[in-house]
C-alpha cells in the first residue's frame, strides 16, 4: 500500500477523528480501516481518552468530521521532500525559522545590518546555514517549541517572552557562561565579543578581557513593525516562518 | 523580470507621468511654462530615490518593508526617466552644463537599469553552484583551499620523492589559485575556469604516476571547489560594486539639479 | 570554511559584521584574515594574536577559540604574546569606498560648478558656462554685452545674481529693448481685448526659447496652442475652421469706385474702345509682379489713363464770383488809387447798376467768413474789403482767410498776383474782367464774373486740397460747400467720383477721401500672399479661379454714401473650399499662422544693422 506524508501536526489539528467517528456510525462494518499513522517527531505528550468515553460524550453531539484522506493525495512530492529534509534537520521545533530564497537573495547583507543597527552594532545571526534547493535555513535563532537552550542558565537570562512567546536572553544578566550556546542543537546562539555601536570592543575593566555574550535572535523583541531583517530585505527574499509554513509555496509571494 | 509587487507602483508610476504629462501639454497649451511642472516633479522624484539609500541609516524606524521601497525605487527610476525626456523634450540638449547633467543622469539610469538585471539575475546562476558562500569569507576560503593545495603538494613530493606536482603547482595551478579568475566567464555564465582546470591545469596529470595522480585528483577537486567559490566571488562582487558607480553618481546628479534649479530661476524664470 | 561539514557549528565559521567600517588588510591579499581583525579606527589589530592576561602572578594567553585556542608556548616573560605578525593595512569596507566616492562626487560637482563660475574671468564671470547655442537670428547681437543684453543679473553682484533667483524675471523687457508691438508686449496678441477678465500676462519666452541651438525654429506656435484660448473650437482648417466672412477678403468697399462688372462686361465690351480696352483682363490693371498681401493696381496713368484721361478738364472749381450788389461798395476814389484810371470812373455819377446778377458761390463763403450768400446788405462789406484786399495785397488775404481750413498755399497754388489783381480792379470799377485772349488750358483762370481753377491732371494738388478741406469738414465749412466740393457730377468734386468718400466715424462730422489704393481694412493678425499662389494652381488658373465677379452684385450703391462698411462686393465671396481644396490635410500646409499672425504690428525698435552698415561706410 502507498504510503504519503501529511502535513506536520501541531496543537490544534487532530488526525484519525474520521475513522472513529465512522467506526461508531456504522457498527455493521466490523473491520474499519484506519488510513493514517502518526510518528513523533519530538517530545510528545500522551493523554489517553478511551474511546467508549468519545462514543458516549462526543460523538452524538458532533457533526461529521471531514476526512482527510483527499488532502493527502493534492500533496506535490516535492513538499514531502523538502519536509524530509526539514525534519531531517530537526527544525520541526521551529516556530520562526529564518528562510532565505537564494533564487532572490542578490547577498546584499542589509538584513544582518539592519539587524546590527537595532541590536547595538552586534548581529544576531550569521547568515549561512544549511540549504535544501534555493532555500537556505539561516542560523538564526528559529523560537523552538521547546527550546532546550533555556536549560540550565545559571542566571536565568535566556527566557521566554511572555508577550510573544520568543526566546530571549537578558542581556544586563547574562555573563557569557556558553550553557545555552553549547545545548543549543541548532547552533543558533554564538558567543560574541560585545562591541558598542562604534564598532570598539568592550571590555571588562578590571581583567581587560572582552565581554562575551550569548548572542541570538530575539525576533526583535519590542520593536515596532517586526523583525528588522524581513523589512530591511529588498527583494522579498527573507521571511521568518512556522515550520509547517516551510514550503515553497509558502515563500513564494 | 520585473516583480509583482512593483506592479502597483509601476502603475502609479504610469498614472503619475500621464497626469503630469497632461498637466505639462496644458500648461504649454496655455502659453505657459511646462517645464517648471515637469522639473519640480523630477526634482522631487530624485529627491524621494535618493531617499532610498538613506534609509538604511534609519532601519530601526519602521518606514515599511524595503522591498517596496525598492519597488518604488524602480518604478519611480523608470517615471524619472520619461519624465526627464518631458522635462528636456529632447535626447541631447544643447548647453554645456545641461548636457554634463544629462551625461550623468545618463548615466545613472543606465547604472540603475543595469544593477537591476544584475541583481534579478545573477542570484539563480549563485544557487546554481550548490554551495553558498558569505562575500566576506571569500578571500578566506580562497586562503584555506589554497593552503590545501600547497599541503597536498608537499605532501605529494614527500611521499613520492618526485616534483612533478610541485612543478606543475608553481608553474601553473598557482596562478589559479592565487586569487579568484575567470571572473568574466563567471559572470556571463560561461565555463572559461572549467576549461581551464581540464586542459592547462590538469595537463600535468597525464605524465604522473599512481600516487602522484591520487594527490593531483584531490588537487583538481579543490580546483573544481575553488571555480564555484570564484563564481560566488564573481557574481557577489559585481552585485555589490555595480552601487559604487551608481550611488556617487545620483548624488552628483542630485546636486548639479538642483544648482540647475538655481541657473534657470536666476536666468529664466 | 567551505570544507568543513560542520561549519555552521556556532564556533566554528567568523562572525562577520558588515557593519564594520574595515575589513582585515591580508583579504586584500587573498589569504585568511586574522581572527582579531582591525579596530574600529581602521588600524591592524592582529599584530600580535591574543592580549595575554595577568592572572594569580603569571601570563596567561587568552587566543580565542576561532584562532586555535591557547597556545603551546604561551605568552612572553613580559606579557607579550609570542605570536607577533607584521601589521596589514585594513581596507575599508566596501560601504567605506562607496561613502568616499560619494564625497569625491560632491566634490567634484562643487569644483564643476566652482570652476563655471570663476571660470570666466572677466565681468561676465560665467561666461564659460555654455547654454547653447542661440538661434540664427539672435546669433551676434549679444556680442557687445553678452549674457547681460537678456539676463540682467548676469556680472553683477553675487547677492543680485542670488536675488534674481526668487524675483519674477526680466527676460520680455530685454526682448523690447529691441523688438516693439503695436500694443503692450505681455498681453496675447499685443491686444487689450475686451472681454472682461482673465486675460493673463504672456512673457516672450513662454513661446520664444531660446539656446536651442542655431538652426532651432523659435517662433512656432501650434494650432492646438491657439485653439486652447480661442472659444471656437475646430480641428483643423480644411475640416471646420469657421466660415469667411461675408464678402470675404472685402470688408469693406474699395477705395476706387471701379466697377468690375460693368467694366468687363459693358465697357471693355463696347466695340468703340475696342482698342482701347485692356486684352489681358486683371492683369492690365493689377501688378502681379508686386504681388504680396494685395496685388497693386497699376498707377492711374498706366490703368485708367487710357480711357479717363480726359475726366479732369471739365471739372472747374468756382473760388470767387462776383455778387450783384444793390448799391456801390467801392469807394471809386480808393479803387482809382489802387488800379488806376479806367474809362468807367467817370460815369461814377450815374446811377449805380451792378454788373453781376450772380451769388456767391459756397467757396466764396469760405474767403468772406460768412454763412449767408443771399443777404446782399450782409456780403457786400466783406466783398468788398476782400476784394481790395485782393487789389492792393495780391492773394495775402485769400490766403489768410483760408488758413484756417488747411494748407492755403496748396489750396491757391498758382495763383498769380496779377490775375487776382486783374481781377479785383476789374470788379471793383463794376466791369467785367476781360480774360487774356491766349486759351486757358487749366490752372487758375478768371472768366468775365468769376475766379475759376480747371485741374490739369490727376492727383491735381490743388483739387485735392479743396476736396480734402471738404472732406475735414471744419468749422465754417457748411453743408454747401461739402455738397458742392463733393459733389461727384460736377466741379472739383469730380475726384470722388472715383474716390470714395468715406465716414470712418459716425460721431463725427469728419470726412476721408481714399486716395490711396490698397488695403484698407486693418486685419492686424491675417496674413496673406498673392505671389505664392500666382502660377501655381494649376494649368488655367486665373485670378478669377479665386475671385469670381458677381455680376448682380450693386456695386455702385456703395459709393452713394459715405458709410464703407454698407457695401456689396463686385466679388462673390471667397469661401472656405477655394483654399480647403489645396491647403488640407496631406496637401497644403494648414497650420493657424500660416494666414493668423499671432503678434499685432511686429516690427523692430531700431535698425539692426546700423551697426554693421558705421563699420562697413566709414
Amino acid at each position: 500500500m502507498a504510503s504519503a506524508r501529511l502535513p506536520n501536526l501541531g496543537a490544534g489539528n487532530y488526525f484519525g477523528l474520521g475513522e472513529l467517528y465512522a467506526a461508531w456510525k456504522n457498527p455493521e462494518i466490523q473491520e474499519m480501516a484506519l488510513h493514517t499513522s502518526l510518528s513523533a517527531l519530538g517530545y510528545v505528550d500522551i493523554l489517553r481518552v478511551p474511546a467508549p468515553i468519545l462514543e458516549e460524550h462526543v460523538f452524538p453531539f458532533m457533526e461529521t468530521p471531514t476526512s482527510t484522506t483527499m488532502e493527502i493525495a493534492g500533496t506535490p512530492v516535492a513538499d514531502d521532500a523538502l519536509m524530509e529534509w526539514a525534519v531531517e534537520e530537526r527544525f520541526v521545533n521551529a516556530t520562526r525559522v529564518m528562510v532565505i530564497d537564494l533564487d532572490r537573495c542578490v547577498r546584499c547583507d542589509d538584513c544582518v545590518r539592519a539587524c546590527a543597527s537595532t541590536h547595538g552594532g552586534n548581529p544576531r545571526f550569521r547568515r549561512h546555514g544549511r540549504t535544501f534547493d534555493s532555500m537556505m535555513v539561516a542560523n538564526a535563532c528559529m523560537h523552538c517549541a521547546d527550546p532546550v537552550c533555556m536549560i540550565g542558565c545559571p542566571t536565568g537570562a535566556i527566557h521566554r517572552s511572555v508577550e510573544h512567546g520568543t526566546v530571549i536572553i537578558n542581556d544586563i544578566t547574562c555573563i557569557g557562561c556558553a550553557t545555552c550556546a553549547n545545548s543549543c542543537p541548532y547552533n543558533n546562539i554564538s558567543m560574541v565579543a560585545i562591541r558598542n555601536p562604534d564598532g570598539a570592543t568592550i571590555t571588562d575593566p578590571d581583567s581587560g578581557k572582552p565581554i562575551f555574550k550569548a548572542t541570538k535572535c530575539d525576533f526583535c523583541d519590542g520593536q515596532p513593525g517586526g523583525p528588522a531583517c524581513v523589512r530591511a530585505c529588498p527583494h522579498d527574499a527573507l521571511k521568518r516562518v512556522h515550520f509547517q509554513e516551510l514550503n515553497p509555496a509558502g515563500m513564494a509571494t | 523580470m520585473i516583480r509583482r509587487s512593483a506592479l502597483p507602483f509601476i502603475v502609479i508610476g504610469i498614472a503619475t507621468f500621464a497626469v503630469v504629462a497632461w498637466y505639462a501639454r496644458f500648461t504649454w497649451l496655455e502659453l505657459g511654462n511646462p517645464s517648471i511642472v515637469t522639473g519640480y516633479t523630477l526634482l522631487v522624484l530624485m529627491l524621494m530615490l535618493g531617499f532610498f539609500n538613506i534609509r538604511k541609516r534609519l532601519s530601526m524606524v519602521p518606514v515599511g518593508r524595503t522591498s517596496l521601497l525598492l519597488a518604488f525605487h524602480v518604478a519611480a527610476g523608470l517615471l524619472a526617466i520619461a519624465l526627464f525626456w518631458l522635462h528636456t523634450g529632447t535626447l541631447w540638449p544643447t548647453g554645456s552644463y545641461e548636457r554634463i547633467l544629462a551625461v550623468l543622469f545618463y548615466l545613472v539610469s543606465l547604472t540603475g537599469i543595469l544593477g537591476y538585471i544584475i541583481l534579478r539575475s545573477l542570484p539563480r546562476r549563485l544557487t546554481q553552484t550548490g554551495i553558498e558562500v558569505v562575500y566576506e569569507r571569500i578571500p578566506a576560503e580562497l586562503g584555506e583551499i589554497r593552503e590545501k593545495v600547497e599541503a597536498l603538494t608537499l605532501e605529494c613530493t614527500e611521499k613520492t620523492g618526485s616534483d612533478t606536482v610541485a612543478q606543475h603547482y608553481i608553474g601553473t595551478l598557482n596562478w589559479f589559485f592565487r586569487r579568484p579568475r575567470f571572473g568574466l566567464s563567471h559572470l556571463v555564465g560561461g565555463d572559461a575556469a572549467g576549461h581551464w582546470l581540464r586542459g592547462p591545469g590538469g595537463a600535468a596529470r597525464r605524465y604522473l604516476n599512481d600516487v602522484e595522480k591520487e594527490y593531483f585528483d584531490q588537487i583538481l577537486e579543490l580546483g573544481t571547489l575553488k571555480i564555484l567559490v570564484d563564481r560566488h566571488y564573481a557574481c557577489q562582487d559585481l552585485m555589490k560594486k555595480w552601487l559604487l558607480v551608481h550611488v556617487p553618481l545620483s548624488m552628483a546628479v542630485i546636486l548639479v539639479s538642483i544648482w540647475h534649479l538655481l541657473l534657470v530661476n536666476v536666468y529664466a524664470i | 570554511m567551505i570544507t568543513d561539514s560542520d561549519r555552521f557549528k556556532q564556533d566554528k565559521s567568523p562572525y562577520e559584521r558588515p557593519n564594520f567600517p574595515y575589513r582585515c588588510g591580508r583579504i586584500g591579499l587573498w589569504s585568511k584574515p586574522c581572527g582579531r581583525g582591525p579596530s574600529s579606527e581602521g588600524s591592524c589589530g592582529g599584530v600580535s594574536e591574543c592580549r595575554p592576561f595577568f592572572d594569580n602572578g603569571r601570563w596567561a594567553c587568552r587566543r580565542s577559540a576561532r584562532s586555535g585556542g591557547p597556545c603551546e608556548e604561551g605568552p612572553r616573560p613580559d606579557g607579550s604574546c609570542c605570536h607577533q605578525h607584521p601589521p596589514c593595512k585594513p581596507m575599508p569596507s566596501l560601504r567605506g569606498y562607496r561613502a568616499r566616492l560619494t564625497f569625491l562626487a560632491v566634490g567634484l560637482v562643487i569644483a564643476m560648478i566652482g570652476a563655471f563660475w570663476f571660470g570666466g574671468g572677466d565681468a561676465g564671470a560665467i561666461s564659460s558656462m555654455d547654454p547653447g547655442a542661440l538661434s540664427g537670428g539672435h546669433q551676434n547681437f549679444t556680442a557687445e554685452e553678452g549674457c547681460a543684453t537678456c539676463h540682467k543679473p548676469h556680472g553683477g553682484d553675487a547677492g543680485g545674481w542670488l536675488q534674481a533667483s526668487w524675483l519674477p524675471g526680466s527676460l520680455s523687457s530685454a526682448c523690447e529693448s529691441c523688438h516693439a508691438f503695436g500694443g503692450p508686449a505681455t498681453t496675447p496678441h499685443n491686444e487689450q481685448f475686451k472681454t472682461a477678465g482673465g486675460q493673463k500676462t504672456t512673457e516672450c519666452t513662454m513661446c520664444h526659447t531660446e539656446h536651442k541651438g542655431m538652426d532651432a525654429k523659435i517662433t512656432n506656435i501650434s494650432d492646438s496652442q491657439c485653439s486652447a484660448c480661442h472659444e471656437k473650437q475646430f480641428k483643423s482648417f480644411s475640416q471646420d475652421h469657421p466660415s469667411f466672412s461675408k464678402d470675404f477678403p472685402s470688408r469693406r468697399r474699395t477705395a476706387i469706385a471701379f466697377d468690375h462688372t460693368s467694366h468687363f462686361s459693358k465697357h471693355f465690351e463696347d466695340q468703340r474702345y475696342a482698342e482701347r480696352a485692356p486684352k489681358e483682363r486683371c492683369i492690365a490693371c493689377h501688378n502681379v509682379g508686386k504681388a504680396a498681401r494685395n496685388v497693386p493696381v497699376r498707377p492711374f496713368e498706366q490703368s485708367c489713363a487710357r480711357c479717363h484721361e480726359d475726366l479732369f478738364a471739365k471739372r472747374e472749381l468756382v473760388l470767387f464770383a462776383l455778387p450783384e450788389f444793390e448799391e456801390n461798395p467801392f469807394d471809386a476814389v480808393a479803387v482809382g488809387e489802387a488800379c488806376g484810371p479806367t474809362p468807367e470812373a467817370a460815369d461814377s455819377t450815374e446811377e449805380y447798376e451792378s454788373v453781376s446778377t450772380e451769388t456767391l458761390p459756397p467757396t466764396a463763403l469760405l474767403l468772406l467768413g460768412i454763412e449767408d450768400g443771399e443777404d446782399a446788405e450782409a456780403y457786400s462789406e466783406p466783398v468788398r474789403d476782400l476784394i481790395m484786399g485782393a487789389i492792393e495785397n495780391g492773394h495775402e488775404p485769400l490766403i489768410e482767410a483760408l488758413d484756417k481750413y488747411g494748407d492755403a498755399k496748396t489750396l491757391l497754388s498758382g495763383l498769380s498776383p496779377e490775375l487776382i489783381r486783374g481781377v479785383g480792379c476789374a470788379w471793383a470799377s463794376n466791369i467785367e474782367y476781360e480774360a487774356p485772349a491766349d486759351a486757358v488750358s487749366g490752372g487758375w483762370f478768371a472768366d468775365e464774373l468769376s475766379l475759376r481753377y480747371r485741374p490739369t491732371r490727376h492727383s491735381d494738388p490743388v483739387a485735392k486740397a479743396w476736396t480734402n478741406l471738404a472732406a475735414a469738414g471744419g468749422e465754417g465749412v457748411t453743408d454747401d460747400v461739402r455738397d458742392t466740393l463733393l459733389s461727384r457730377s460736377e466741379g472739383p468734386g469730380g475726384c470722388t467720383k472715383c474716390h470714395s468718400v468715406s465716414q470712418n466715424d459716425s460721431e463725427s462730422k469728419e470726412l476721408r477721401v481714399e486716395w490711396s489704393l490698397g488695403a484698407q481694412s486693418k486685419q492686424r493678425h491675417l496674413n496673406y500672399s498673392h505671389a505664392p499662389h500666382l502660377n501655381l494652381l494649376g494649368p488655367g488658373a486665373t485670378c478669377e479661379t479665386c475671385h469670381k465677379v458677381n455680376e448682380k452684385a450693386d456695386y455702385a450703391a456703395a459709393f452713394k454714401h459715405w458709410n464703407p462698411l454698407d457695401f456689396e462686393s463686385n466679388f462673390k465671396s471667397i469661401e472656405n473650399g477655394t483654399c480647403t481644396a489645396c491647403h488640407a490635410k496631406g496637401q497644403v500646409r494648414q497650420e493657424c499662422t500660416l494666414c493668423h499672425e499671432y503678434h499685432n504690428g511686429n516690427k523692430f525698435k531700431r535698425r539692426m544693422t546700423s551697426a554693421h552698415a558705421k563699420d562697413s561706410g566709414s
